[in-house]
């Protein structure tokens, strides 16, 4: 089995791209492992990892003379190598069969959306973890904080509302002059 | 046997043919719409109790009324806690412990639609007779297909007296039941009885039991 790679840091978070060659005659199922350290971002379509991926790394079959290129994510810094391929057993031709995750994952999520939509958390480890723990009680909107405080991220977003109240920016002073021009407008015409 | 009843458009009277096929057939009925359930609850476990791993299909299953009914729930939170992937398992589950079952299939094109249809060895599909409702039907019609669930019947629904039921069939592909608009499946509906408790000489009730015949036929 052939593999290339390359690796791309953001923000504490390495993107990492591979592309394995099957040169053998053989279909064969391939199992690569993370070599870095931290837990596999998989990648995910309608919020569930595509098939063969966890936490480590992936498994899947590779056909023979076939090319498979894949991704992933992980929150740590870069190796060298990135992945490495563990064993590569040669398999029967099979067409996997259908599982529901496969339907979901192409049909799309009928699921309303979770209240925390914060993507540092890992959607599927949230769902687990909320089907069992969490009591579902009628007409709750927002997960009640322990201390009565926002969510992180509502919470930066106020404070960057906040902060630019304060900044005196005379664009905004600008726009909500005209914004009080036009409804003293729309109310001057509701009342002829 | 898993039956699915599905049809893209909401509002075509899928939940009523639903109750009434589940009960000529005397089968489990089970309210598959996630976020939008139709019939009644009642107390205790419901589905998405079921899909959280919080409640076993057993347990979950209405019996004594006229039709045995395994309902789901209708908060947001339960809906966000089901987990859909767990819908085979449970259908089959209740088919195994319950006989026959009859899945009241939401509308639409997402996975909770998809997944009834994948379970199910055949489906009933349901429209009422306008543009907009077949439309929608020839596209869940195609899905079904695509997940081997292989059309008994269409059921044009609320038909008046001169049904266009060549131009459905024509649409569809399938053989056609027309159901007339009644009152009394409409009165039983808002009690969630089959219209069989109410009006049982009525013929509405003969339409859902040719409907039941094909079904059945279609079963050996």
């Amino acid at each position: 089995m052939e593999l290339t790679y390359a690796t791309d840091e953001h923000a504490g978070v390495t993107l990492v791209e591979f592309e394995l060659h099957n040169p053998t005659r053989t279909p064969r199922e391939v199992t690569v492992r993370c070599e870095l350290d931290g837990p596999v971002w998989p990648p995910r379509r309608g919020g569930y990892p595509e098939e063969g991926w966890d936490q480590t790394g992936f498994v899947g079959p590779i056909g023979a003379g076939d090319r498979r290129a894949l991704g992933f994510a992980c929150p740590a810094p870069a190796t060298d190598p990135p992945v490495s391929v563990v064993t590569t057993d040669p398999i029967e031709e099979a067409t996997p069969e259908r599982t529901p995750a496969d339907l979901v994952r192409t049909l799309g999520d009928p699921r309303p959306p979770p209240v925390d939509t914060d993507p540092r958390d890992d959607t599927v480890a949230a769902t687990e973890d909320s089907a069992t723990d969490t009591e579902p009680t009628e007409g709750a909107v927002a997960p009640a904080e322990a201390d009565g405080s926002v969510p992180p991220a509502i919470a930066a977003w106020f404070d960057l509302i906040a902060a630019r109240l304060d900044a005196d920016d005379p664009v905004d002073a600008d726009r909500v002059c005209a914004v009080a021009d036009r409804a003293t407008e729309l109310h001057r015409r509701c009342r002829r | 046997m898993i039956l699915a009843v599905a049809g893209g458009k909401g509002g075509v009277g899928k939940s009523t043919v639903a109750l009434n096929l589940a009960a000529e057939l005397d089968a489990v009925l089970v309210d598959a719409d996630l976020t939008m359930a139709d019939l009644p609850t009642g107390t205790g476990p419901d589905l998405h109790d079921v899909l959280a791993g919080r409640a076993s299909p057993h347990a979950a299953v209405r019996t004594g009324g006229l039709v045995d009914i395994l309902p789901c729930g209708r908060t947001l939170a339960g809906a966000r806690i089901a987990e859909p992937t767990e819908l085979p398992a449970v259908l089959e589950a209740v088919a195994a412990s319950h006989g026959d079952v009859v899945v009241d299939t939401p509308a639409g094109m997402e996975a909770d639609a998809g997944l009834p249809l994948a379970t199910a060895e055949a489906a009933v599909l349901v429209t009422t007779g306008d543009r907009p409702a077949i439309a929608d039907a020839v596209r869940t019609r195609e899905l079904a297909r695509e997940l081997d669930a292989g059309l008994v019947r269409v059921v044009l629904n609320r038909v008046g007296p001169d049904p266009p039921t060549d131009r459905v069939r024509a649409a569809l592909g399938a053989p056609v039941v027309p159901v007339a608009r009644s009152q009394s499946v409409a009165t039983a509906q808002a009690q969630g009885l089959p219209v069989r408790s109410l009006a049982p000489r009525s013929s509405a009730v003969e339409q859902f039991e040719t409907l039941a015949t094909a079904v059945y036929a279609c079963k050996s």
